[in-house]
């Protein structure tokens, strides 16, 4: 403990709560807390901000977006020695991968979004690539099967650390289910413009989970994990939801 | 006129792009003199001929794959003791053959054994042909591909309207991969009418992905390699 | 020629209860997908060669005016005839007249998806020519009298008990029979056609400029007959098929095999310069290039869309497509279908034609990483929900434009998302169902058809904030 206190105590992060967290799982800003605490890295929480804008983006438009990015950037380019930390990984490719776009014309814009998306990680990605922390001392026994969300997996190229961080953990069974890298069916509005569609997509996903036999599914996006959780409650399949972040925050 | 209307709408488009647009007077193609290629060649040539046996290896094993059948045959003896029981074997009664400086002794064999050869200009004559007999100009050991062109002595309806193929070739033709046959083709043959890659026999897997052989190109191809 | 508009949620609802349907899609597409990757893992630098094919067709279209002008010099020069045509009803027309002037009664068509495109059977039928489509999907669902439903295999959503039964019943063939069986059929009945026929029509995979050389792929042998045997060939190509060198063939047939149907190469592939020569003893006497535009310069003219025209229509993007996997290709309404589907179609027909193409998918993809030519499919997608918000005859509804609204402001103002956020959890209450919203109103309800919503947390993470911040 005390040594991760010292290997770390220049670190310093600002966490991106992201909507979906903020208001509907609020516990896994807690669980990032207490293992960023547990590690020794100072995090703060900029009160005022609210959305990264993707929402509007990937709609198509494109003006609204520009106006909250706007706002989330002027709000974490305030301190511009924090990491941000973000626990999706689709809010995370919007502001690392499509800011730049939003911005193209703007290089005053531009400028600034180089300088915040350089800083921002997702949360697994930020322990094992930037703190190289792969144990974080967490305990919990069950049966874990990931799902790898699209965003995650395709734009930001994260495959292996979370799982590194899933096998890390003292009493887990880690099973990799069939198709884990493929689409949940969430991808945001087409949840609802097309709910039909998407629940067929997520039958197949629901159907790989219970055949791997996990009793638990973990991911790194709670938009897959609101799509997928939704599913086995409204058909009454006991196997528990995490966000990456709640597993590794057990004991 | 529609060439120009269309010319148009495209160099329109184009324009205020961050394209590079090279001139018309450069050319587009970089062309390498002449002695440079005939180097290339000779080389490759070379190069080819010390692997030979691997590339006769790896070329059965691909089209074997491919469902084809290869034959190893040490001389023409052996050559026209293949075709001879192959022909016995299917009640074999019209045939069809190319015109080549390989297949001469051949067809002079087939002629005196009493075997007819169809004229491949005449569609009603290729129709009743059992089998085909062809060179092959190249072969492609990555892919088990065999390489046909066509002329006046080599015509297209030979390796395509019979059922069965066989294509007779010399072991010295086979390259490793499409990078060096494109090559050789562009630099030794003459542009031809037709050219035709040929791997395996015809087949299919548009019901239910099964996959079916003979469909509309020849059932079976016999390459009976000449070493 | 399409004018109506497409709707993919209503054409989509029926291929979603079709079960048989669904077993057909998964099997296939699993098919494709597994031999596709055991191909491409073959290839030591496969993603070296993905990036120079993309190179390639990158600097093809950016001087694409030049190289056509090439490939027309270079076909004339081996004794062959190129014809320009500005749309599909003006292809219709030339290849009509072609047919006309030479007393074409009977046509044989390999399979080409820019003829059907065009409808160009449709035109051909009206003129009074006999036309049989001779792949043998194609042959399937002409006498199906359906569309195809998949770029490699047409004929996907039929099972081979569906196509015994077709086969009897228009051909009068025995019933239930086997696909070897099936496949002798076909065989016999269109030899008949390919040796009889005036004409024979192909597509074009990809047409070489430097030489003046069309290049057509196949496994079946029906292209080689259809361009071998009628005294007439002709072929249709869009204008993007085309490449520069002869030697770029080689990047183009490593990458289309592999990522088509998994093979290092199919049965056939046909290299074809003009007509028979002099002396030649078969061949056509005749070869027509018709070179198509029909809406292609228009998505050449626009930069953020124009790697559209990159693709080879290899299908590998249908095959990784979750959407795709579910639906089918005749949920996206017109021939093209898939990820390539949803970013030409509304391009060539009009975005106000498609809008909601752009929109069905979740933008997961995966469609990218397996295009051989790198086509970056969700970001075109991106850009053409843009056009379809800023067109005024698709752009957002009342409904949408004040949720739109009404987002920007409470994400805007902070205190009005905690206000909307107390809100809501108050308004919630009445639809909690042990601790979840198991039903909600329009347009909530779209979710809660298939699936629980969570509940808005009572005390939201900013709020738990205040207490973990000066704790330790």
């Amino acid at each position: 403990m005390n040594t991760s206190e010292k290997k770390h105590k220049d670190i310093k992060a600002s966490l991106f709560i992201t909507c979906l967290v903020d208001l509907f799982f609020p516990q896994v800003g807690e669980s990032i807390v207490k293992i960023f605490r547990k590690l020794g890295i100072e995090i703060d929480f900029p009160e005022d901000q609210t959305c990264c804008g993707q929402p509007g983006f990937n709609s198509g438009f494109q003006g609204d977006a520009r106006a909250i990015a706007k706002r989330f950037l002027s709000i974490f380019n305030q301190d511009d020695n924090r990491y941000i930390i973000c626990p999706s990984g689709s809010c995370t490719s919007m502001v690392r991968v499509f800011y730049k776009e939003l911005f193209k014309d703007d290089p005053q814009m531009l400028e600034i979004t180089r300088n915040v998306s350089s800083r921002i990680y997702e949360f697994s990605e930020f322990l094992v690539n930037v703190i190289k922390a792969e144990d974080i001392g967490a305990s919990y026994t069950g049966k874990v099967t990931y799902h790898d969300s699209c965003h995650l997996l395709r734009e930001i190229g994260i495959k292996d650390e979370p799982r590194k961080l899933i096998k890390s953990v003292k009493g887990v069974e880690f099973i990799e289910m069939n198709l884990h890298d493929t689409c949940c069916g969430f991808g945001g509005t087409f949840s609802i413009k097309f709910p039909d569609v998407s629940a067929s997509i997520l039958d197949e996903k629901i159907e790989n989970i219970v055949k791997s036999g996990a009793d638990t599914i973990v991911s790194s996006d709670m938009g897959c994990l609101m799509q997928i959780g939704g599913a086995l409650s409204r058909r009454g399949i006991p196997i528990k939801v995490m966000h990456i972040a709640e597993l590794l925050a057990s004991s | 006129m529609s060439r120009e209307e269309v010319l148009r709408r495209i160099k329109t488009g184009l324009r205020g792009s961050q394209t590079n647009r090279e001139s018309k007077e450069k050319s587009l193609f970089l062309s390498a003199n002449e002695g440079e290629i005939q180097g290339r060649v000779i080389r490759l040539r070379s190069g080819l001929a010390e692997k030979k046996w691997g590339l006769i290896n790896r070329f059965v094993d691909e089209i074997t794959k491919a469902s084809g059948r290869a034959i190893v045959t040490k001389g023409e003896d052996e050559v026209r003791e293949f075709i001879i029981n192959l022909i016995d074997e299917r009640n074999v009664k019209s045939l069809a053959i190319w015109r080549t400086d390989l297949l001469t002794s051949l067809r002079e064999f087939l002629l005196d054994r009493g075997l007819r050869f169809a004229s491949p200009g005449n569609k009603s004559e290729m129709a009743e042909v059992n089998i085909g007999i062809t060179e092959a100009n190249f072969a492609i050991a990555e892919t088990g591909t065999i390489v046909l062109i066509s002329n006046e002595n080599q015509p297209r309806s030979v390796s395509l309207i019979p059922p069965i193929h066989i294509a007779v070739m010399k072991s010295d033709i086979i390259v490793e991969n499409l990078d060096q046959l494109f090559f050789l083709v562009q630099n030794l043959s003459e542009p031809t009418s037709c050219m035709t890659f040929i791997t395996g026999p015809s087949r299919t897997a548009d019901i239910e992905l099964n996959l079916t052989l003979g469909v509309h190109g020849p059932k079976e191809l016999f390459v009976v390699i000449h070493l | 020629m399409e004018t109506k508009r497409l709707r993919f949620e209503r054409d989509s609802a029926s291929a979603l209860k079709n079960q048989k349907l669904q077993g057909a899609l998964r099997n296939a597409t699993d098919r494709f997908r597994t031999v596709r990757e055991k191909a491409t893992g073959e290839i030591k630098d496969w993603e070296n060669l993905r990036i120079k094919a993309r190179e390639i067709k990158k600097h093809t279209v950016e001087h694409l005016d030049q190289y056509l002008e090439i490939l027309e010099e270079n076909i004339m020069k081996a004794g062959g005839t190129v014809h320009w045509a500005k749309d599909g009803n003006e292809a219709c027309s030339i290849i009509l007249d072609i047919a006309r002037s030479n007393n074409v009664r009977s046509v044989v068509k390999s399979k080409s998806m820019a003829t059907e495109e065009i409808e160009l059977n449709h035109a051909l039928e009206g003129a009074g020519i006999k036309v049989v489509e001779t792949d043998l999907g194609e042959y399937i669902i002409q006498i199906a009298k359906e569309r195809p439903s998949h770029i490699l295999a047409p004929a996907i959503h039929k099972t081979k008990e569906d196509i015994a039964k077709l086969f009897a019943e228009k051909l009068n063939t025995e019933p239930g029979l086997e696909p070897e069986k099936l496949t002798n059929v076909a065989r016999e009945k269109l030899r008949e056609e390919f040796l009889s026929a005036d004409m024979g029509v192909s597509g074009v995979n990809f047409a070489v400029a430097e030489t003046g050389t069309i290049v057509i792929v196949e496994n079946e042998g029906n292209a080689r007959l259809s361009t071998t045997v009628p005294r007439i060939h002709v072929a249709l190509m869009g204008i993007e098929k085309i490449i520069p060198r002869f030697e770029d063939l080689s990047t183009f047939l490593s990458v289309l095999f592999r990522s088509a149907s998994g093979q290092k190469m199919s049965a056939y592939v046909s290299f074809i310069t003009g007509p028979r020569r002099k002396n030649d003893m078969d061949g056509p006497e005749e070869f027509h290039l018709v070179i198509m535009d029909n809406g292609r310069s228009e998505i050449l003219a626009h930069e953020e869309t124009r790697e559209s025209l990159h693709c080879i229509r290899c299908g590998a993007c249908l095959n990784a497509c979750p959407v795709y996997r579910k639906v089918g290709g005749h949920s996206y309404g017109w021939i093209y279908s898939g990820p390539i589907g949803a970013i030409i179609t509304p391009q060539l027909l009009g975005i106000d034609k498609a809008p909601d193409l752009p929109f069905a998918s979740s933008l997961c993809g995966a469609c990218r990483d397996v295009c051989p030519v790198k086509i970056d499919i969700p970001r075109v997608l991106l850009e053409l929900r843009r056009r379809v918000k800023n067109n005024k005859r698709t752009r957002a509804g009342f409904g949408e434009r004040v949720a739109v609204r009404l987002w920007r402001f409470s994400m805007e103002h902070r205190r009005i998302y905690s206000l909307f956020s107390s809100l809501s959890y108050i308004v919630q209450k009445p639809w909690l169902q042990e601790g979840r919203l198991k039903s909600l109103p329009i347009p909530f309800s779209r979710w809660t058809r298939h699936r629980d919503f969570p509940p808005i947390s009572k005390k939201p993470f900013r709020e738990r904030w205040k207490e973990i911040r000066d704790s330790k």
